[in-house]
């Protein structure tokens, strides 16, 4: 498949700004030193992914966002899988929290599974499929 | 689901580079494509029949299963 250098660029400048974000947030806390070293992180991160989108794999499919409909397919159950996970280690954590009582901890592991499940039934109710795949 | 994509493209000489240019898919998937690990979408199925001046059913054989997907 063709990848254009504006599909190619957008995961790379997504990843390059959401660190830029966080690097401004721990520059804030703690200071301007924190914010360089988070800031160069974020960027060689964003490199990587950008020579990463020009491979010809799978992922580098992934990452330029055009992936063809097996790519696509994989793409999916690698996302079921980790929403799968995430939900799981979720609930232990919470389980956890839950027998040692401490309540304070509680909401992250409630909520963010919450709103994944809203998302979810959200899919679900909208119920339209469309594509090859 | 078995196929008869590789012999397709050898006989009609192509690269599995080419046939995946004209499909507009990777490399990677003309290959899971042949060895029966991935069954393509009906719009892809056609594509591949109509590349190789065939129909669907002559290029796949439902009959035995094969491929994950």
């Amino acid at each position: 498949m063709i990848r254009t250098t504006r599909t190619r660029m957008r995961a790379p400048v997504a990843a390059a700004a959401f660190g830029t974000v966080v690097a401004a947030c721990a520059g804030i806390v703690y200071g301007w030193l924190a914010f360089v070293q988070v800031e160069g992180v974020a960027l060689a991160g964003a490199i990587g992914v950008f020579l990463l989108a020009g491979s010809r794999t799978d992922l580098g499919a992934m990452f330029a966002g055009q992936p063809d409909e097996r790519q696509d397919l994989l793409r999916l159950r690698a996302r079921a899988l980790g929403m799968q996970v995430m939900l799981m280690a979720s609930s232990i954590c919470l389980l956890i929290l839950l027998l040692l009582r401490d309540w304070h901890l509680i909401w992250p592991f409630v909520v963010i599974p919450g709103i994944g499940l809203v998302a979810f039934l959200g899919r679900l109710a909208y119920g339209s499929v469309t594509g090859g795949g | 689901m078995r196929n008869r994509v590789r012999e397709a493209r050898t006989n009609s000489g192509m690269s599995q580079a080419e046939v995946a240019a004209a499909l507009d898919v990777s490399r990677q998937t003309v290959i899971s494509i042949e060895s029966g690990r991935y069954s393509p979408s009906l719009p892809l199925a056609f594509k591949i029949a109509r590349l190789f001046d065939s129909t669907v059913d002559k290029m796949f054989d439902p009959e035995e299963e094969d491929g994950e997907s």
